[in-house]
């Protein structure tokens, strides 16, 4: 590509700028060895928040359709009257629940008992390169977990501290510090999933703002930024609401590819008017009727208002090229 | 299921990966995201079937980093804040400025893995296409937008 505009060298600084700070590599080996045990580090849901739909749906709670019921909202419920964002209002709950120094959550099964924490705790004292910026017990992930989800009491009420699991968050050194850590407490019962800071709040921000769309019975008001070049509605603030619906629908999108493999991927997420909300394409396996030939590789999906999905069409990845419904 | 030679392809686009998701997540997370794109592809029961291993990997890593995305947002904006303020972080930690930041953190998950990848690794936009699967339109309409973004920012 020719470029010959002074803003393409300014644009070549910039990134000069940023990717100077890259990190070192992680290596072949340490991926594939993780690869080999990802049953101890799924990457998503994060734990409290599968502990939250497991409860829900152990107590048979409607999410949607939420009276004006109003709780103990402290910072959040600031937050939310200032400016009714979900996204900012999300985003300061999140705000709280890792500490900035922090890079690696470690979240701890929550039937462990006080003696398996000890010993969870001993390991990773034990790592040089590791060190514990704070333990967070159930009842303040219980508080962080109510705050996060004040415009769902019904959820908050689901819930009780019992089930969300503790976690030690930790400044890891080195190039990959959850697979560091992974490395650091193999197999240990007590440890229920490892993830980086980074990503956790992001799913938290993400399972928020959904949750929160779904309690207000509402969809995002503001387009996302699409593959099909779609900006954010007039006058939004790209970096922040194109990133939450985005979010929001990628969480759909997520819960959609189930029936497409274990290694199914969502590759895009539209929002979408009509019978379906949301339309998401999915790469994984799609089974013919009547079957022959290989199977399809890539699905189209479209997600209803009450969650369920339907396959609209399905065929191979070299001749359907995702676009916007 | 890994092929003979994943390692050594690997080896020889790690580095471009990890500044791809520098520029996506920031350097924190950076090699987690990729880690954890290049596992999950390892995994896939499809992965013996993919032609081009190094696209496959890129969309990957803006799978993963599409996650990472807004707690990226608010980091930068939080180490410009401290920039700002004029304490030691800028000194201690010598890097991108906060306008940098700031430009960089304006554009789409989509606009900046296009810019990334058409001034950076200074492919054509047929590639691009060809390599996030998308249509050459849509990565010129990306691009385009983020050099309206940065034009603004920048200047």
């Amino acid at each position: 590509m020719t470029h010959s505009d002074p803003l393409d060298g300014s644009i070549r600084e910039a990134l000069a700028d940023v990717v100077s700070q890259a990190p070192i590599a992680p290596d072949f080996d340490d991926i594939t060895a993780s690869s080999s045990g990802q049953q101890k580090r799924p990457m998503r849901p994060i734990a409290w928040a599968a502990a939250a739909v497991v409860a829900v749906v152990v107590a048979g709670v409607a999410l949607a359709g939420t009276d004006d019921t109003t709780v103990d909202t402290g910072m959040a419920a600031q937050d939310s009257e200032e400016d009714g964002s979900a996204a900012t209002r999300c985003e300061q709950a999140v705000l709280r629940f890792a500490a900035d120094e922090s890079n690696v959550i470690v979240f701890l099964q929550p039937d462990s008992t006080g003696d398996q924490q000890d010993d969870v705790a001993r390991a990773i004292q034990g790592a040089p390169e590791v060190e514990v910026v704070r333990f967070v017990d159930q009842q303040a992930t219980y508080d962080e977990f109510r705050d996060l989800f004040v415009n769902s009491p019904e959820l908050v009420e689901s819930v009780t501290a019992d089930i969300l699991p503790p976690r030690f968050e930790l400044r890891v050194a080195g190039s990959s510090p959850s697979e560091a850590i992974t490395g650091v407490l193999g197999t240990n019962p007590a440890v229920r999933e490892i993830i980086a800071a980074d990503l956790a709040m992001a799913e938290m921000v993400a399972q928020c703002e959904a949750q929160t769309h779904a309690s207000a019975g509402a969809t995002p008001t503001t387009t996302i930024a699409t593959d099909d070049g779609q900006e954010p509605a007039s006058g939004a603030d790209p970096s922040a609401s194109s990133g939450s619906d985005e979010q929001a629908l990628d969480e759909r999108c997520e819960m959609a590819k189930a029936p497409y493999g274990p290694g199914a991927e969502v590759i895009a997420a539209f929002e979408s008017t009509g019978d379906f909300e949301a339309v998401c394409w999915i790469d994984g396996s799609v089974a013919k009727s009547p079957p022959g030939g290989d199977p399809f590789d890539r699905a189209v999906v479209g997600i209803r208002s009450d969650g369920t999905s339907t396959l609209i069409k399905a065929g191979y990845q070299s001749s359907m090229q995702p676009e916007a419904p | 299921m890994v092929r003979s030679d994943d390692g050594e392809l690997y080896r020889k686009h790690a580095d471009d990966l990890v500044s791809l998701a520098t520029t996506l997540v920031g350097p924190s997370a950076a090699a987690d995201v990729v880690a954890a794109a290049v596992a999950r592809t390892l995994a896939s029961p499809q992965w013996d079937r993919v032609d081009d291993r190094y696209a496959y990997w890129v969309r990957a890593v803006v799978n993963e980093a599409r996650s990472a995305h807004r707690s990226t947002m608010r980091r930068l904006g939080r180490e410009e804040t401290v920039a700002r303020r004029g304490e030691r972080f800028v000194d201690e930690a010598p890097g991108p400025q906060p306008e940098v930041l700031r430009a960089v953190a304006d554009l789409s998950l989509q606009q900046r893995t296009v810019t990334y990848l058409a001034y950076w690794r200074d492919l054509p936009a047929s590639e691009i296409a060809e390599t996030l699967g998308i249509s050459e339109g849509a990565v010129r309409r990306h691009l385009a937008r983020a050099r309206s973004k940065l034009r603004r920012s920048l200047s």
